[in-house]
């Protein structure tokens, strides 16, 4: 996935989205004063410059389903691995909660169900039958919406034909009004995140960790990368 | 004494040299019946606490991201420590002959058994689904997918489980003589129970050379095991890429930790079983003053441990762990470091070197501090790491622990308190062969006769 | 089984008594010498024992068992973690290591127990009359004309420590 700065307004359509088809749960005021939300995608904004020159830099942020995670290998039960694909998958199932990925996570996207949270009454008949709902006491995180995916390999297979390259969106890449984020599948050399994934201008986050990110960030023609590489202190949760 | 006791369990002693050991297990004061209720009480709290906690999920705790572990995993590494007391000391103590180790091997032994099984509790406490945590046993499940060997916590189910076993033998082989004479002294549900225990120890030179030599062979082992446990458990930390965590002198630094701890753990119980039990005459001051001169190394070690650990970090000044040290020199977490460094060091430092302060009484006022302090040093291992602002991403959490989790926390201090007890009215907490053994031989009292024959 | 046992002073010439034994025809591994504690090695010197070696072996045994089954075990379903090798030697060789010294300790006890007959289910005579500083000399008999032979010595070997 790749993720355009110079166009993301911080319209936050794309974490809306994200929670609309994940069935992510709704932690109320009160858990969020304490850190306790869920959201597997969010808008982290770093402010800059002074009174004339103000600017602030919105950059969405999600599991950055890293070729090498470090989240991985420390789970006893194998409930998150890296699956044919290349994606950094949870399987709910089979979590049974030691949270060890989630500390082992440098870019803190793990998410843990604290409780069982329910749905307040008119929402819960939107939950998305394709996604399951997580009990308490597991672990979950963006899945670049696997469900989507596997639906139209599904689609693609019955059909007899591979899989197109614009099939296959996550609900965030399907919203975004002004169109910054782009998916596609970077085994595919003439798919067009091939093409864009070598961009001159690209970053990753934390790269110095060696964590091998599957998400890049065009930078930003107007900052500095040293300091896009530095969110400020506000956080829109 | 015994006989007119009410409470005394049917053994009939003959008023031999073990005797006054022996009588701990007869005589069941009211203090004791009612430090069990209390402490019954305090455990029972504790399970419904956990058991709360189950239904409602772990929301209940003060944890939120980033703090993913904070007490429960705290706990954990603290009874690992103290049961580092037990089979290491002994052990050492044992492959260096030191013989003023006699009446303190048993109770160090059942420190480490004891506390082993309550630090293997709190991994399952502080699952998000405690009721699976048989996942973690290496078996298949239906899908034929095995635990994941690579993961430290894997290691330490294998680590704990293997120690565990090792520290159980390693309690139980040496206390067969025992059980033997337990056995022969006993009637009814005891002598049953004692007949069981002993393995039908008989006392034969084969059994005895054999015996010795088994232990002898197991203390070298299980000082391996033991020092490899508390390295593993220190690498749950260190192989993480939290930074603060990430440490290469964990492994002998938690050793080192655990040893401290377990040690002043051990002349705290000593001091009680010496005073609730009158046992001044086997638990003498002379075995207080060689563990507080250990105490007084570790002391010393632990110190030179956390000065190089910090002062490699403040060196080299490395942008992601700063934050974790700052908070712990003048942020945040600056007063329960500074108390860790008076409660292990400031304290115990001067009353274990001062040979004035070196009273029983001083040596179990720095016991406890250093139990403190140690607890605090786990603390402070595990929580200003995982809540410190790591890397970029501004994520402070101020972690502050729940009743539920405090309550956990000292429904296991009771646990252990119990088993001990329960314990010491089971089995001889003094090594009896080893200590009354080894007193002089008396001469000239064989009486001779004619064996009553056998029946068939 | 009958057993003929006579209570001795622990400075008593054990060895002497247990040599009149076989002299009489009472085979030596079932005469047993019985203390509370261990009797000086002078006394009854021990017999060579191969615990250490059966210590290694089990080590040996714990060790490959353990490298085969987490090799085996994390190939028959490989879930790749991390980006790490499947096989990866360090990780697994800290559970190899464990496993290891527990197959040590555990042949060591199997040992302990067979050469040492100890066992629940054995019945055993017992002894509460053994005090410190005796011992007893405990004879099993299979039948009752070599429990009376075993009878008439330790009879003797006492009317000797009376005199
Ligand atoms: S971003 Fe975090 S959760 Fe996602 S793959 Fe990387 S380490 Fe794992
Ligand atoms: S929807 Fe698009 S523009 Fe809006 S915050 Fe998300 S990425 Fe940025």
């Amino acid at each position: 996935m790749l993720i355009d700065l110079n166009v993301c307004t911080g319209c936050s359509a794309c974490v809306v989205a994200c929670r609309a088809e994940n069935n992510i749960p709704i932690t109320g005021a009160h858990e969020a004063a304490r850190n306790g939300t869920i959201q597997w995608l969010h808008i982290d904004r770093a402010w800059s410059g002074g009174q004339d020159d103000f600017s602030v830099e919105s950059r969405p942020i999600t599991c950055q389903q890293c070729d090498a995670a470090p989240c991985e290998p420390v789970c006893p039960v194998l409930a998150t691995y890296t699956n044919s694909e290349g994606l950094c998958v949870q399987v709910y199932n089979r979590c049974v909660g030691t949270r060890y990925c989630a500390l082992n996570c440098p870019y803190d996207q793990r998410f843990f169900n604290w409780f069982d949270y329910q749905w307040p009454t008119p929402m819960e008949v939107q939950l998305n039958p394709d996604v399951s709902r997580r009990t308490r006491g597991v672990m979950e995180k963006c899945s670049f919406c696997s469900q989507r995916v596997l639906a139209a390999e599904r689609a693609a297979r019955s059909e007899g034909r591979p899989l197109r390259e614009d099939e296959v969106q996550p609900a965030c890449v399907q919203t975004c009004p002004a169109q910054a984020l782009l998916f596609g599948d970077l085994a595919d050399p003439d798919s067009r995140i091939a093409r864009a994934w070598r961009h001159p201008r690209l970053e990753t986050l934390l790269e110095e960790l060696g964590t091998l990110p599957r998400v890049r960030y065009v930078r930003r023609q107007d900052a500095p990368g040293a300091e896009a590489l530095q969110p400020g202190a506000e956080d829109d949760e | 004494m015994n006989a007119t006791s009410p409470a005394a369990a049917p053994i009939s002693i003959a008023p031999g040299r073990e005797a006054p050991l022996l009588r701990p297990m007869l005589v069941t004061g009211r203090a004791y019946k009612h430090m069990v209720i209390l402490l019954t009480g305090v455990i029972s709290w504790g399970a419904f606490c956990f058991i709360y906690q189950g239904f409602i999920g772990l929301g209940l705790t003060g944890l939120r991201r980033p703090v993913f572990w904070a007490f429960f995993i705290t706990d954990f590494v603290f009874w690992i420590g103290i049961s580092h007391a037990g089979t290491l000391i002994s052990a050492i103590l044992r492959l260096s002959s030191a013989s003023w180790r006699y009446p303190v091997t048993r109770a160090a032994e059942a420190i480490t058994v004891f506390a082993l099984g309550i630090g293997g509790v709190f991994p399952i406490v502080h699952l998000g689904r405690p009721w699976l945590f048989f996942w973690l046993a290496p078996y298949p499940n239906a899908r034929m997918i095995w635990p994941n060997f690579r993961s430290p916590l894997e290691w330490d189910f294998f680590a704990i489980s293997t120690y565990l076993t090792g520290s159980a033998l390693y309690l139980f082989l040496p206390m067969l003589p025992d059980l033997a004479l337990a056995r022969d002294r006993s009637q009814g549900w005891r002598h049953r129970l004692y007949r069981f225990l002993a393995m039908s120890w008989q006392g034969t030179q084969q059994q005895w050379h054999r015996l010795e030599l088994a232990i002898q062979l197991m203390a070298a082992v299980v000082i391996a095991i033991a020092v490899s446990v508390h390295t593993i458990v220190s690498w749950d930390f260190s192989m993480a890429i939290v930074p603060s965590w990430h440490s290469t002198i964990f492994g002998p630094y938690f050793v080192a930790g655990a040893i401290f701890s377990g040690i002043a753990a051990l002349i705290l119980i000593m001091a009680i079983l010496r005073r609730v039990y009158h046992l001044e005459d086997y638990l003498q001051p002379k075995h207080f003053n060689n563990l507080a001169k250990l105490l007084l190394t570790m002391t010393l070690l632990w110190g030179y441990f956390v000065f190089a650990e910090s002062i490699t970090t403040w060196y080299g000044n490395l942008p992601a762990e700063m934050p974790a040290f700052w908070s712990k020199i003048s942020g945040h977490y600056a007063p329960l470091f500074w108390a860790m460094v008076l409660c292990n060091f400031v304290i115990p430092f001067p009353i274990l070197a001062i040979k004035r302060l070196r009273t029983i009484t001083g040596m179990v006022i720095a016991s406890i501090t250093i139990l403190i302090g140690m607890w605090l040093e786990r603390f402070l291992i595990v929580v200003p790491g995982a809540a410190t602002q790591r890397f970029a991403f501004d994520n402070w959490y101020g972690y502050f622990p729940h009743w539920t989790e405090i309550s956990i926390s000292l429904a296991t201090l009771a646990a252990m308190a119990l088993l001990y007890m329960v314990f010491s009215k089971l089995f001889p907490i003094i090594s009896i062969w080893d200590v009354v053994g080894q007193a002089p031989a008396p001469t000239g009292e064989g009486i001779a006769e004619p064996g009553p024959g056998g029946a068939p | 089984m009958i057993e003929v046992s006579l209570r001795l002073s622990w400075d008593h010439d054990l060895a002497g008594v247990v040599k009149r034994l076989e002299a009489g025809g009472v085979p030596s591994r079932e005469v047993n010498v019985l203390s509370r504690v261990p009797l000086p090695e002078s006394v009854f010197p021990a017999n060579p024992s191969r615990m250490s070696l059966i210590g290694v072996i089990g080590a040996l045994l714990g060790f490959s068992v353990a490298v085969a089954f987490l090799v085996a075990v994390t190939v028959s379903y490989g879930l790749r973690t991390g980006g790490m090798p499947l096989i990866a030697p360090l990780p697994l060789g800290v559970i190899t290591y464990e496993m290891t010294l527990l197959a040590s300790i555990l042949a060591m006890l199997v040992t302990l127990f067979v050469r040492a007959r100890l066992g629940p289910w054995r019945r055993v005579p017992e002894h509460p009359e053994l005090d410190y500083g005796e011992v007893i000399i405990s004879v099993t008999c299979a039948d009752l004309a070599q429990a009376q032979r075993a009878r008439e010595i330790l009879a003797g070997v006492a009317a000797g420590r009376a005199a």
